[in-house]
């Protein structure tokens, strides 16, 4: 038995492994196709969300501004805690969506980029709307509230992660006292390009303070020591 | 439309889903392989069992111990230990367990090798180290795979004598794998090593071929030259061998930088086998996908490393701008913000997914054939996943350098 002579490797052998490569490649591809197929449909489902919320905001927005033309003829004491409550109820909506849309990476979307970057862009032009309508809205009615724009950039911005978590923390233990307009320096709009010039906007992070800039990152501390003096006792929260 | 990091996450999650795929259609479809019963020898043949050692003198007299009380006729097998350049009583010891001894004073295992095939009687050889222990019934099970006369060598099933500390039980774990790997390779004629951990031979292809130390591990280096000489390799999982792997941090990373390093040496002397017809299984995917699999895992880790350690950079920094308190509230929000909105890319995720269900399926297979199933494995498996898997990596990285800047290997 030990003698070594050497008989041809069978030819159905040969068949059978060439076919356990195919049948393989079969498998994978049938199960990549199922995994792209629910990827698809979870990035739908994302950015249908991200676009009707977007859409809310869009209408409180033209009702903030509509309510402003129509109060216009109205006397102070009686408009302003109209547009006030209008105000407070954008505001927080604004900053919800835009922590999401900060984590939703369009470097993760496949095919509903140009979706994604559409309403983004939408977003960013309300938000400047609602910044241009508060502005106004402060003016008028005199109101202490600071209004921060902060400029920031999704990718390769690593104080811009820290920023943002100073802002956040900001939001959610001062609530209406600040109002924070996040603007992601990325997106292509002629009319962010325009308030980018104005407050020449040359680094990220960056916050314009009551159109005072900062540029780099501001810590907690001297924030605080920025926003404080006009909004007072609520301050003591933070 | 597609980035570049997002193309080389889907590429390898499908390349990593194509061969768990592969092998468990090599598993389970043709289970009278990987399940098989092992085939009974007509005669027994005679078999000259080889025990290269170098300075083992504490350690040979228990393998030859194992190799004396294996199940098989007395006057059908010979022991010959082959000390080569000791300095201590391995040859005493050797004789003193009444086994035949030739002493070599030149260095190295392949020389003492082929010294041992001139002289062996057996129309087989069995190789072990000196480090190793059979069990009682395994030659005896392997020699019926010679039946057939194209097998050219039969390895065994290769356990951990001393799964001791970290490093101990995560190679009982990767043995338990690397068995699997290597019945399946050997299913489709690429089983490119005969370790030293009982390995049968046809004495007559071994003096054709011979051993040699121009690669880190002549083991694989002769296998291969088996295979482009047509014999077959088989593996029989019946047949078990222990043997003890090193326990401490250096001396197992100076084995697995060998190791590797013998991976891609001979991946590189027999570079002719690489994508060919002929050699098809193993010139065309076990080696290339070997190699592609490290260097996947290397950038795969590279990456990993650098996104931790911009997270720590970043958490640092963090500190001097948002005192600490304030931190751990950030990141209960973070963490309570609607995750469906999270980095994770869903393609990718989708595909791992499948990867570690598939991945399991493999290892909860394995383990059932090859070792039991026990709950010590349900806190092991991670670790070994998560912990080990980045050691290898780190060997893998430190074996291509020493590869690549071709520097003089070390004993």
């Amino acid at each position: 038995m030990v003698a070594g002579g050497r008989g041809k490797g069978s030819c159905r052998e040969q068949e059978k492994m060439v076919s356990r490569y195919v049948k393989a490649l079969a498998l994978t591809t049938a199960v990549f196709l199922v995994g792209i197929f629910i990827g698809f449909m979870m990035e739908g489902f994302v950015a249908s969300d991200i676009g009707s919320q977007a859409t809310s905001i869009g209408t409180s927005v033209q009702e903030l501004e509509l309510e402003m033309l129509y109060l216009q003829g109205v006397n102070k004491s009686e408009s302003c805690p109209v547009m006030n409550d209008i105000i407070e109820k954008t505001n927080s909506a604004i900053y919800s969506l835009s922590n999401e849309l900060t984590q939703y990476s369009d470097k993760n979307v496949l095919f509903e980029k140009e979706n994604v970057l559409d309403v983004k862009k939408r977003y960013t032009l309300y938000l400047i709307k609602n910044w241009i309508l508060q502005k106004r809205v402060k003016e008028e009615c005199g109101l202490k509230a600071p209004i921060i724009l902060y400029f920031y950039e999704r990718e390769e911005c690593n104080d811009c992660i820290i920023q943002g978590n100073i802002l956040t923390l900001f939001n959610e233990r001062l609530g209406d006292e600040v109002i924070i307009f996040p603007l992601d320096r990325g997106i292509d709009s002629p009319m962010l390009a325009l308030l980018v010039n104005k407050y020449g906007i040359d680094q990220v992070p960056s916050l314009v303070i009551d159109d005072v800039v900062h540029k780099g990152l501001v810590s907690k501390d001297d924030l605080k020591a920025m926003v404080c003096p006009s909004i007072g006792e609520a301050c003591s929260d933070l | 439309m597609i980035g570049p990091w997002l193309l080389f996450s889907l590429s390898i999650s499908f390349l990593a889903l194509y061969l768990n795929i592969w092998f468990m259609l090599s598993m389970f479809d043709r289970k009278a392989n990987f399940f098989e019963k092992v085939p009974v020898a007509s005669v027994l043949p005679v078999v000259s069992i080889l025990i290269p050692a170098r300075n083992e003198g504490s350690a040979i007299a228990k393998t030859i111990r194992s190799v004396r009380s294996l199940d098989y006729p007395r006057d059908k097998l010979e022991i010959i230990a082959l000390p080569n350049a000791c300095t201590d009583d391995t040859a005493e010891q050797a004789t003193a367990n009444g086994v035949r001894v030739i002493s070599l004073r030149k260095a190295g295992k392949a020389n003492a090798l082929n010294a041992g095939i001139r002289r062996a009687r057996g129309e087989l050889i069995g190789i072990v180290d000196a480090d190793t222990t059979v069990s009682r019934s395994s030659l005896r099970k392997m020699v019926g795979y010679f039946n057939d006369p194209e097998v050219g060598a039969v390895t065994t099933f290769t356990r951990v004598s001393n799964p001791r500390g970290f490093f101990g039980r995560m190679q009982s774990i990767e043995y338990v794998f690397s068995g699997m790997l290597k019945k399946v390779f050997s299913m489709v004629n690429s089983l490119y090593i005969t370790t030293g951990t009982l390995s049968v031979v046809r004495r007559d292809a071994a003096r054709k071929i011979g051993f040699s130390d121009e690669t880190h591990t002549e083991d694989m280096d002769f296998a291969v030259s088996m295979i482009k000489n047509d014999y077959k390799i088989v593996n029989c999982l019946d047949a078990h061998a222990y043997t003890s792997v090193p326990l401490k941090f250096r001396a197992l990373t100076r084995q697995r930088v060998r190791w590797y390093r013998g991976f891609i040496s001979n991946a590189r002397k027999h570079s002719d086998v690489l994508f060919t017809r002929k050699h098809f299984d193993l010139g065309s995917f076990v080696i290339p996908v070997g190699i592609v699999s490290a260097a996947a895992a290397i950038i795969l880790t590279g990456n990993l490393a650098v996104q931790a350690l911009t997270n720590v950079l970043v958490s640092v920094k963090s500190l001097f701008f948002v005192p600490l308190m304030d931190q751990i509230d950030i990141a209960v929000m973070t963490a309570s913000m609607d995750p469906k909105f999270a980095m994770f890319n869903p393609y990718v995720s989708m595909m791992m997914l499948a990867v570690a269900a598939s991945s399991l399926i493999l290892a909860v297979a394995s383990m059932k054939k090859l070792d039991r199933l026990k709950p010590k494995h349900a806190v092991l498996l991670p670790l070994y996943i998560l912990v080990y898997y980045f050691f290898n990596v780190v060997w893998w990285l430190a074996a291509a350098a020493k590869e690549a800047a071709g520097s003089r290997r070390k004993w």
